[in-house]
Parts: structure tokens; sequence; C-alpha cells
């Protein structure tokens, strides 16, 4: 019996482990220290030359609104860099694409110097044009280089000139300051929206309500297409994965169930023996042999599931102390009860039933002689 | 009640086969008290074990109230055991780590009755035999009359329709012997019970109706001892 419990005792442990891993991974992947979860929906456009922000105040206020969905708080965010924009060149507008970038973009320059992470941090007007745009709008490389350009109101200086080409990752008019290009305009525009739910609420359920919502009254709903990652979906896959791997090392412990079995089948066949005249006298006075067996077979899985109860509680105890010495909280649920308590009935049936065989298949008239 | 025909039995030890009951015919009827001797070895234990249904390799024909024993299986055996037969054996054959009233329910456990409904019928039974008050008791704690008065309680409690005593007086001393006799001849004369009793003792035997006698295998003698003297006897001690 000693070797059931160590052998429930391993079990359980590693199943309680296991099951404070998911949740805490869990817990952290979808959830804020708070404990509300977040969800992002994308905007994509149908067509790729035609930059769309995807979504202005207008979805942000819209968001919002949606309090009986769970959402608590929506931010705007700029995943891509590429916009349309309205540019004003000797007093003509023109529309142009522009890349906004945080640090020295990986440019060829033809003219002029490149602009840099500190024209980002101290919000620098200055921007850099493509060579076949230059040609276009200033006639000459030469006379394009400190020409004025109104982007938004604001005044940006030509600083260099750039040969793009399809290799390019920069296959824009422009590239200019991240910084200088958002300042004034923080949260009202974006191809990114982050939704925080406040806790407790079905986010999986809930971001489809809002991207339908998105795709009925979204500001640039005729232009894209709306979608979210669904979470939900992922964690799950994540929580089968931690789960597969928990049972995998549970099965490795539980090999040594099976080496307990081996004990418990060696001492209900020594039962047998020392219980010869027993099983005589319960036979003469009208046992069947199915009776003898099924006695013999319910003492062995008796056995084992007394030997499972002690050992659930000893797994739930040294998961306890384990989980005082790691990040996270030991999980026991009733699954892992259910489990032990089969694994061992199983284990008790599966070792019992040759012994209690042997006991009903006694020659009766040997033993009363 | 019981009828055997033409019974044979044969023991197999490795190439040898041992002849041990050669045509064997015997009626027992109801509410007879029989008596077999016979030396050690002549076949009086293998006769009451084909009898008492324990044993069911054997040649010939066992009709027990019009039903052929032979042709039933093991299973259908044991269950005729429960409901028939009941077993008095020389060394008392209790389980020493039941108390009495476990011993005693056992038969009834198996005949599908709950432990409740055995209360009552084990109470009754250890009047029968005796031992009132002594259901609590463990066997190793009582006298070898007194285990031996167990043993006769469980045999009775399914109400069978013979007993089987096989030298039921044998681990006794002589007046504890008597007592057992008379409790069989008792239930015999009251409640005319069936018993059919393996003994080496004379005396013993001469307390019964009829006295076979077997010998290598075969029926030496059947004779009646006389109901009246028996009365006389019983009456006498």
């Amino acid at each position: 019996m000693l070797g059931i419990i160590i052998g429930i005792t391993s079990v359980i442990t590693i199943i309680s482990l296991g099951n404070g891993v998911k949740k805490a991974t869990l817990k952290n992947l979808q959830a804020t220290k708070t404990g509300k979860q977040t969800v992002t929906i994308d905007y994509y456009v149908n067509d790729s030359n035609d930059y769309q922000a995807g979504f202005d105040q207008a979805d942000h206020t819209l968001l919002k609104s949606k309090n009986d969905l769970g959402v608590s708080n929506v931010k705007i965010q700029r995943v891509t860099k590429e916009f349309q924009i309205t540019a004003v060149i000797f007093d003509t507008n023109k529309n142009l694409t522009a890349t906004a970038v945080k640090d020295r973009p990986g440019v060829r320059l033809i003219a002029g110097k490149n602009i840099s992470s500190y024209d980002n941090s101290v919000q620098n007007q200055r921007l850099l044009i493509s060579k076949q745009t230059a040609l276009k709008n200033f006639k000459s490389i030469k006379g394009t280089l400190g020409a004025s350009i109104l982007i938004n109101g604001l005044s940006y200086t030509v600083v260099g000139i750039y040969a793009n080409n399809n290799e390019s990752p920069y296959d824009t008019n422009l590239i200019l300051p991240q910084e200088t290009y958002f300042q004034g305009q923080v949260n009202d525009q974006g191809n990114s929206v982050q939704i925080t739910f406040s806790k407790g609420s079905k986010i999986s359920k809930n971001t489809e309500h809002l991207v339908t919502l998105l795709k009925k009254k979204g500001s640039h709903r005729n232009k894209g297409e709306y979608s979210f990652t669904d979470m939900g979906e992922l964690l799950s896959g994540i929580g089968k994965v931690i789960s597969a791997l928990t049972y995998f090392v549970s099965a490795i412990a539980g090999i040594s169930l099976f080496i307990a079995g081996i004990g418990v089948m060696n001492m209900m066949y020594i039962s047998v023996s020392e219980r010869t005249q027993e099983i005589g006298i319960r036979l003469a006075v009208g046992a069947s042999p199915r009776d003898i067996m099924n006695q013999f077979l319910l003492e062995a899985v008796l056995l084992t599931t007394f030997g499972d109860l002690i050992g659930f509680g000893l797994g739930v105890g040294s998961a306890w102390l384990f989980s005082l010495l790691l990040p996270f909280k030991a999980v026991t649920t009733f699954g892992s009860f259910i489990l032990a308590f089969s694994v061992s009935t199983i284990v008790g049936i599966i070792f019992g039933i040759l012994p209690a065989k042997q006991a009903a298949n006694k020659n009766l008239i040997d033993i009363l002689k | 009640m019981i009828c055997l025909s033409n019974i044979n039995k044969y023991y197999h030890q490795g190439k040898n086969a041992y002849h041990v009951l050669k045509n064997i015919d015997l009626v027992v009827r109801a509410g007879e008290f029989v008596a077999i001797m016979g030396q050690s070895g002549s076949g009086k234990s293998t006769l009451i074990n084909i009898i008492g249904f324990l044993d069911d390799h054997f040649d010939g024909d066992y009709t027990f109230e019009k039903k052929n024993i032979a042709q039933m299986s093991r299973q259908d055996c044991a269950h005729y055991r429960n409901r028939n037969v009941g077993f008095v054996f020389q060394n008392f054959k209790l389980i020493n780590n039941l108390t009495v009233k476990e011993n005693i329910a056992i038969p009834l456990l198996y005949a599908g009755q709950s432990f409740s409904q055995t209360e009552v019928k084990i109470e009754q039974a250890l009047n029968q035999v005796g031992l009132h008050g002594y259901q609590n008791q463990y066997p190793l704690n009582l006298s070898g009359g007194q285990q031996q008065r167990v043993s006769i309680a469980r045999a009775l409690i399914n109400k069978p329709k013979f007993l089987i005593a096989d030298e039921p007086t044998g681990a006794l001393d002589s007046q504890t012997s008597k007592e057992i006799i008379s409790l069989f001849t008792q239930l015999n004369l009251k409640s005319s019970m069936t018993i059919i009793m393996v003994t080496h003792d004379l005396a013993v035997a001469q307390k019964s109706q009829r006295i076979i006698r077997i010998m290598d295998g075969t029926i030496a003698s059947d004779q009646e001892t006389g109901y009246e003297s028996r009365l006389i006897n019983t009456n006498g001690t």
C-alpha cells in the first residue's frame, strides 16, 4: 500500500503544480495586474496603396460607450507607420504617402543628410523626400534640399533625398520623425485599437460584438476590414499544451503506481494463501466461485483506494509545501481527485484479478481434507 | 430425498487412478438420521462430499429431490449447497477473525440476505444450540463444544433440507460429544431434520436410526439401529 500512497502522492503533487502553472500562465497572459483583460482589434485596408488610419475619435467614442459589453478603456494605437497625408508644396495640396520613423531609417541617401532619433526626441520638423517625389515637385535635387513642406499645419524642412526602389521598405514619398508627425493628435488616429475589459468579462464573445459593431458603424468600414486575435482560443491552446505536459509528467509518475500494483498483487497472493481455510469454509456454506473472486477483488480495490485517499491527502499537502517555494499557487481540482481515484481503482482491479481468480479456483475438497 | 445410483469415483494421481467409490447405491429418506462408519480411506468422506454437493466429479446418477446433480454447473452446485445442506465439520471450520454472529450470518449473506435481515434468525439459531448471548464472542474465546454448537447454528441458519456432519465429535471430549449428539437427535426428532453423520465411534453411531458401513469404497452393510431403542437411549442420557 505504501507504493500506492507514494505513487498517488507524486501524481497529485505534479498535477496540482501543473494546474497552478497553467492558471498562473493564463492569468498573466490574459489580464493586467488588476485582473482586467485586454484585446486588440486591427484594421486592414483593402487597397494596399491606400493608407487609412482605420480608427479615429469617432470609433474611440463608439467603443468607449459599450459599457454593457464590459469595455472599460479604449486606446487607439499606431502599428503601421505609413500614412496618406496631404502636403502643401508651393501652396499646392498634394496627396502623398509618408512613413513615420522613430530612429534613423535605413535608406540610401543621394543628397543631404538623414534624420535621426534625436529629431524624434526634440520633435524637429525635418523630413526626407524620395528622389522621384523631389524631381516631380521641385524640378531639381539641389532645389529640393532646404525646401519647406507643410503637413498638418507644421512646416517641415527637407534635409535629405533618398532613392526609393521596390526593395526598399520605405517606398513612400516622405519619411518623417514619428514624434513630430503625431504631436498634438494623440489618440485620435491609428490602425489598431486596444480595448480593456473590466474583470470577469467574456472577452472573446464581447470582442466579436465590438467587431460586428465596427463593421456597421466604424468610420473607415468601407475601405478595410476589422479583425482581432481571439485570445480565448489562443489561451485555451496554451492551456491545453500545459495540461498535456502535466499529464505527460504525471504519466511518468504514474508508472510508480504500476510498480506498486505488483506489490498489491503479491500481497493479495499471500492473503489468498493464508486464507485458504476461510475460502474453503465460504465455498462449503454456499459461496460460488464468483462470490469468492468478487470478495478478493473488492479487497484489492479497497486496499488501493484507501492508499489513494492517503496519497491524495499527502499529495495536496506536498503540492502546497512546494508552492510555498514557487512563484505560483498549486491548484488541486476535483478532476484530479477523480483521476487518482480511477487510476487506483483500475490498478486494484488489474493487479487483484489474478489472485482473486486463484482464490476462486481453489479445490474445495483439497481445502476441507 | 437423496438417491445415489451406481456411483463411482476415481482419484487420479499421476498415472495412477484410484477407484475410491465402487457402484454405490444409496437412498436416504427425508427425516432419517444416518450414520456412516468405516476405516480411514474407506471412502466415507468422498461419499458425503458427493452427497453434500461439494464434489461434482463422479460417475453415476445422483438425484436430489428428483433433480439430477451430475448435470449442474459449479455455480448451481454452490447455490444448492447454500439452500439445501448444512455442514458440521470435525474441527468446526469457523472463521476466527469473525464473531459468532458474523460466522453464522455467512450462509444467509450468500443467500442474498442483508445483515439487518439476519439478526433475528441468528438469535433463534443460537437459542436452538444453547448459545444465547454469545453473538459477539470470537470463536477462539469459546470451548470446543461451544465452537461446534456455533458451527451447528451456522449449518441450521438457512433451514437446510439435510445436515452433513463429518465426525462432529472427533475433536471433543466424551461429555461434550454426548451433548452434541443429543443436540443432533433433538434436531432429528423435533424438527425432522435429515442428518447424515460420519463417525468412527460406534456409541455415537448407535444414536442414529441407521448405520451404513463403508469398506474399500463399497457399502458393506446398511442396518437399522431401531428407532425405539434410540429413543430410550436418548431419554436415558
